[in-house]
């Protein structure tokens, strides 16, 4: 995946104490809210910032006020699907678009549910979610 | 193709003696000949036989053989046969018979060569034996057309169906599988957060008071597979038919209230409360297994789409039947999608926005009230919530496998 760095991304990403890793702040929105609050438990245990929503207007409402490195969007929200969430943080009517958008669903990429992402999303995981994974995907976009 | 049906031959003379010379010239094997002495008993012979030839004696007191011929023209089934008259030389040269444009007309004069008159005879014969064996084979080859598009009609029927069904089960694993994943995830995001926190050394995480909760979050999802994976196997087996239940003596009121209280975090989780409303005992015989699932199904669906409003169940006796009734005040459903809902994988628009599920519920629901010989049915609007009611018969007998499967 492209890591072209945005102007913007100098203000948001701040460096861990670690001097490993930039920290980044990450959007989380799923609508099941066990598994979004686990999410940004991991990732704050990793320095990362996080915030979680549970409704696809909740996560664009908070886009709205807030920056954010990176958004995890469940492709199946009760409102509306994710793919129009990606949609609306690509046009940029929200704070600054999140310089990377991850997909994540129980259907795969190559199902036809999972492919309706392709374009929008830099990545798609595949639920269960394995950390080590996401952890790659954010460190490539945090340098 | 050969044909082994006779050919009938008619001759009409009003003289017995003609008769019998005329039918020994022509009889054959393969040939029945019918004598008729006058006009009317041709007539009552070709109302009742298919005939080859009729050869007609112009001369006959009565109805002669010109009339005959001429009233066999006029009728449908009479009109094409080919007829051979005898006649006197000469004498009957000026009457105008009317018909000749209908079928095969000739004439054999008196007194007849019996060469002639086998020759003849032959040559309509074998006429008639052709037309038949070729209306035979055009028959045979309609009939045979006919059975191929059957056929091939069948095949592609077979061919829909089981391409649907494929389809079906093609939809149905995937289904399956990505409904597995919502409480997969959660489990595997707890223990790969639980690994983070052992290697940080985060012990206190796990603590005596913390431990309660957090097998309570493991279990909850764990029951969520299983009951993927149980309703999964129930339509397996519904299908083939193989779903039995083991109706024994059971207290329904007892029964519902032992689901309500296991359903209670449910509900708290849902922001909703369930009140149950039932009489101190309610004896029947029912699968007490298969009815739980009903009342579990019922309440987790009002649960799901009560919008966090309360639920209420009541349970009581009407007749010599248990009623139980489920009231939601949530979305509701709109009256085209009533009978749909019990249906196999079949959900509404809103239910597919409001929560996750394999559209089996109300499915396995319904089939387990029909093994119960009960009735179920469902009264809403959209916005208006909605009241699920199962009625069943307090002995269901010894209702065994599903009738209908």
């Amino acid at each position: 995946m492209p890591t072209a760095r945005r102007p913007h991304a100098a203000h948001t990403a701040t460096f861990d104490l670690h001097g490993k890793k930039p920290a980044l702040n990450v959007l989380i929105v799923d609508d099941s809210k066990a598994a979004a609050d686990l999410l940004k438990e991991l990732l704050t245990l990793q320095d990362h910032t996080a915030r979680c929503t549970y409704t696809a207007q909740q996560a664009l409402d908070a886009a709205a006020t807030e920056r954010f490195d990176a958004a995890l969007i469940d492709l199946t929200l009760p409102d509306f699907p994710g793919t129009e969430v990606a949609r609306r943080l690509r046009a940029g009517t929200t704070e600054g678009t999140p310089r990377l958008l991850v997909a994540i669903s129980g259907f795969s990429a190559q199902d036809a549910a999972g492919a309706s992402a392709q374009g929008l999303f830099d990545h798609h995981l595949q639920k269960p979610i394995d950390i080590e994974q996401l952890d790659r995907i954010l460190a490539q976009h945090s340098d | 193709m050969p044909i082994d049906v006779p050919s009938k031959l008619l001759i009409v003379d009003d003289l017995p003696e003609n008769l019998l010379a005329l039918e020994a010239l022509i009889r054959a094997a393969d040939r029945i000949v019918y004598r008729a002495g006058s006009a009317d008993a041709a007539l009552a012979l070709l109302l009742e036989h298919e005939f080859a030839l009729a050869i007609v004696d112009v001369q006959m007191p009565g109805m002669n053989g010109f009339e005959l011929a001429e009233l066999m023209r006029g009728t449908e089934r009479t009109r094409h046969i080919p007829i051979i008259f005898v006649s006197a030389a000469g004498r009957e040269s000026n009457y105008a018979f009317r018909g000749y444009e209908s079928g095969a007309v000739d004439f054999l004069h008196k007194p007849l060569d019996p060469h002639a008159v086998v020759s003849k005879v032959n040559v309509f014969v074998d006429l008639y034996q052709h037309r038949k064996a070729l209306r035979h084979e055009m028959e045979s080859l309609a009939a045979a057309h006919r059975k191929q598009e059957e056929l091939v009609q069948q095949l592609q029927q077979t061919q829909h169906e089981l391409e649907h069904a494929v389809r079906m089960r093609d939809d149905f694993m995937s289904m399956v599988s990505h409904e597995l994943r919502t409480p997969l995830n959660t489990l595997y995001l707890e223990t790969q957060l639980r690994q983070l926190h052992l290697s940080k050394g985060n012990l206190a995480n796990f603590a005596a008071d913390r431990l309660p909760a957090m097998i309570e979050r493991d279990q909850r999802q764990i029951r969520n597979m299983v009951r993927l994976i149980d309703d999964m196997l129930d339509v397996t087996r519904m299908r083939r038919g193989a779903l039995s239940i083991q109706p024994q003596p059971v207290d329904l009121a007892a029964l519902a209230r032992a689901v309500v209280e296991n359903l209670r975090q449910q509900a708290e989780a849902a922001g909703s409360v369930i009140t149950l409303d039932a009489p101190a005992g309610l004896h029947g015989v029912w699968d007490e297994f298969r009815i739980e699932q009903v009342l579990t199904n019922l309440l987790t669906n009002a649960l799901r789409y009560g919008g966090g409003k309360p639920v209420e169940m009541v349970v009581q006796p009407i007749g010599d039947m248990a009623r139980v009734s489920v009231r939601d005040q949530g979305i509701g459903i709109a009256p085209e999608d009533h009978e749909r809902i019990f249906e196999q994988f079949e959900r509404t628009e809103g239910s597919r926005q409001h929560a996750a599920g394999l559209g089996l519920g109300l499915y396995i629901t319904r089939k387990i009230v029909d093994l119960h010989a009960g009735r179920i049915g469902v009264e809403s609007a959209p916005g208006q919530g909605s009241t699920f009611v199962v009625d069943l018969p307090l002995h269901t007998g010894t209702a065994g496998t599903d009738p209908k499967a």
